[in-house]
């Protein structure tokens, strides 16, 4: 499965980036740890070369014979060591070796040095056989006058046996370390990605028939929890979507049905018996009636349908308010004047709006036709637009009975009414609040409601 | 009388359109596929042509081309279950020179095609005369037995409307959109349109033997002097 051999290669992929930086570091660390080392290793050598320069140059002498002699005065104690620790050679300043003492049996090294190339101090590493090395000092002295070059020797060796093992611990501690890098990184990466597995195998269960559940959530304050908070609430709109559109599944087949079975009964009863002409076009009408219904009806859930999908394409202009309410309320007025009902308008003039014309229009439209059918006969209905904070507001608020709570949020959703019985006779379905929501939140706004039970309803369209 | 072509493959509205344009005089032919209306109408001999868009074999719009690529000049009225905006400008694009929407109503097709075929020379009068009543579209005055009658401005296009297709019903649909200018058929303005038919009835048939103003159940409404015969 995908999601299973990603997790593990997320894993893994985890776990190598880990001992690869984990191996470089240690690379690094190596590195400079053995430069040091060999840095301080090569001054002692020089520090204990200029020693030994001194103790061998306060003790040359030349005899009589003009010969070079190194004498071990007992002033400075033990001469079996300073003769052993004594590795040097003095040259003439042209290159003639004067004094040799060597610790070492001369015949054993293979390949006498050269004379000192020149007269300057200078420190320099030579390999007298295969893997004996040597560190060098030569410096000008006097001997009694006489400039000579001194050439003063120390062993390597010690310190070259302990840049190995150096390498050697690195080297056998390098992979150790990096592998237990990886193991930790492994184990690591596996213990914080738990909680992705576990909601993985939650998420999975998940169907449609089952969108009710939640993905544990033990701390929604990491990133994990975080991302199941974020998974829940997206389950918690898809549940509701579900819902409603289980409903409105129902609701809708159920309205179409309604003018169907009345199409048919009013048909197959009017073609019993002899019915005469009169009775055939009162029948005929009465089918025709409810086609239109239907022809009604579906175009209205066509609209629904294009609004919520977003596929009504919006046409914004510059729209005079006060024009459109007045507009509103010449095409309705004469149902509230059926209804010896009052209609108070109420704009500033020169109120504008940039907006979809026909969707708006539409919307107020719905909303002002649901205020004069829910509004008593010699009632009072207001429309009113303004300015408030830089949205522009109209208001419809009716005299009708109210909206009770329970009623109020559901009163926008399709086919929703609070009177079945009522509004079908007057010809409603259900629908003119549902268009008039989604037109306004297609225009980008929104509709508020506010309404007490025996005091009437206000329906807010706020426009951004 | 003028020939008119129906291109529909559902048999049944085929039928009924062709039972229907009969009755009100014209010589209909039927094509059920949109092969057959390709072949029969490019033969010219039609004033019209009733497409449907969505046909089995060529489609109402490919048939459309050609018959335009051909040179008929029959007028063509389109039908389809399609209303987006977009699908309407396409048929009217592609030669068609008016639209209907499925479902119709078809006292509206009627009208469209009335005005489809009516000859360009043909002029609109000032006055209409239905029986007694006088109704004059250009002073926008209104007369019944020599007797002024005070009509609202929207009355008055209502009737103006109505008289301009006297003897012919017309629909709640057709008064919307033409009347109210309301394109979105989902506005609720069936309600509006009964009260000021209610209001327009008052106003010229009240106190009179004879009744001009008719509601034809179901269908709409025709203003017309002959009582209907039932």
């Amino acid at each position: 499965m995908i999601s299973v051999w990603q997790r593990r290669s997320f894993k893994v992929r985890l776990t190598l980036w880990y001992a690869a930086v984990m191996a470089a570091a240690i690379a690094i660390f190596a590195a400079v740890a053995y430069e040091i080392v060999e840095h301080r290793l090569a001054a002692e050598l020089d520090r204990q070369l200029r020693i030994d320069f001194d103790l061998v140059e306060a003790q040359l002498e030349k005899d009589s014979s003009g010969q070079m002699r190194w004498t071990v005065h007992g002033a400075h104690g033990d001469e079996g060591f300073a003769r052993l620790a004594a590795w040097f050679e003095v040259w003439s300043e042209d290159g003639r070796l004067l004094l040799r003492h060597w610790p070492v049996p001369e015949s054993a090294v293979r390949s006498p040095l050269a004379a000192p190339a020149g007269s300057a101090l200078r420190f320099y590493e030579a390999e007298l056989e295969s893997g004996f090395h040597v560190r060098l000092m030569e410096r000008p002295a006097r001997v009694q006058e006489t400039g000579v070059v001194m050439r003063l020797f120390r062993d390597e060796t010690e310190m070259r046996r302990t840049l190995r093992e150096l390498i050697e611990v690195f080297v056998i501690s390098l992979p150790i370390a990096v592998l237990g890098a990886a193991i930790g990184g492994y184990l690591v990466a596996r213990r914080s990605l738990k909680p992705v597995t576990t909601m993985a195998a939650h998420a999975q269960k998940i169907t449609s028939e089952s969108l009710s559940a939640r993905l544990p959530n033990p701390n929604p304050q990491d990133e994990f929890g975080q991302l199941a908070s974020v998974f829940n609430d997206t389950l918690r709109r898809l549940e509701s979507s579900f819902a409603e559109l289980k409903r409105f599944t129902g609701d809708a087949s159920h309205e179409l049905r309604t003018p169907l079975t009345a199409l048919r009964t009013v048909g197959e009863v009017g073609l019993r018996g002899d019915p005469d002409v009169r009775a055939l076009r009162e029948t005929i009408g009465s089918m025709l009636e409810e086609a239109q219904r239907l022809d009604v009806l579906i175009d209205s859930l066509l609209t629904l349908a294009r609004l919520e999908s977003g596929e009504a394409s919006l046409q914004r202009e510059t729209v005079a308010v006060p024009e459109l309410i007045h507009e509103v309320h010449d095409s309705l007025a004469v149902l509230a004047a059926e209804k010896h009902q009052r209609v108070e308008l109420q704009a500033p003039a020169g109120l504008t709006v940039v907006s979809d014309r026909i969707l708006l229009r539409q919307a107020l439209l719905n909303i002002a036709h649901n205020a004069i059918r829910h509004s008593p006969p010699n009632g009072e209905i207001s429309i009113h637009a303004a300015n408030e904070r830089g949205h522009i507001v109209i208001q419809i608020a009716d005299q009708g009975g109210g909206i009770a709570p329970e009623h109020r949020e559901r009163i926008f959703e399709r086919f929703y009414r609070i009177d079945k019985a009522r509004s079908r006779a007057d010809g409603g379905y259900g629908l003119g609040l549902a268009i008039a929501k989604w037109s306004i939140e297609r225009l980008g706004g929104r509709i508020e409601l506010e309404s007490a039970v025996g005091q009437g309803s206000r329906f807010r369209v706020v426009l951004p | 009388m003028a020939r008119i072509l129906i291109v529909e493959d559902d048999v049944k509205t085929a039928q009924a359109l062709a039972v229907g344009l009969r009755s009100e005089g014209y010589e209909v032919t039927v094509a059920a596929t949109g092969d057959e209306g390709v072949q029969l109408s490019t033969a010219g001999t039609f004033d019209g042509i009733v497409l449907d868009w969505m046909l089995p074999g060529a489609d109402g719009l490919q048939i459309l081309k050609h018959v335009r690529t051909e040179g008929v000049r029959s007028a063509v009225l389109l039908l389809t279950a399609r209303d987006a905006v977009a699908d309407r400008v396409l048929g009217l694009d592609s030669g068609a020179d008016d639209y209907l929407t499925k479902p119709f109503a078809f006292t509206e097709l009627l009208a469209r095609l009335r005005v489809l075929l009516r000859r360009s020379g043909e002029r609109e009068s000032q006055t209409r005369e239905i029986g007694d009543l006088q109704v004059d579209l250009i002073n926008r005055h209104v007369k019944r037995a020599d007797r002024r009658i005070a009509l609202s401005p929207r009355e008055f296009d209502l009737l103006a409307y109505l008289a301009r297709h006297q003897g012919q019903t017309v629909s709640r649909q057709m008064l919307a959109r033409d009347v109210w200018r309301e394109l979105q058929r989902a506005t609720p303005l069936d309600n509006v349109i009964d009260v000021h038919i209610a209001h327009l009835r008052r106003k010229i048939d009240d106190g009179f033997a004879t009744k001009l103003l008719h509601t034809v159940r179901g269908v709409g409404f025709v203003l017309r002097e002959e009582p209907r015969d039932d």
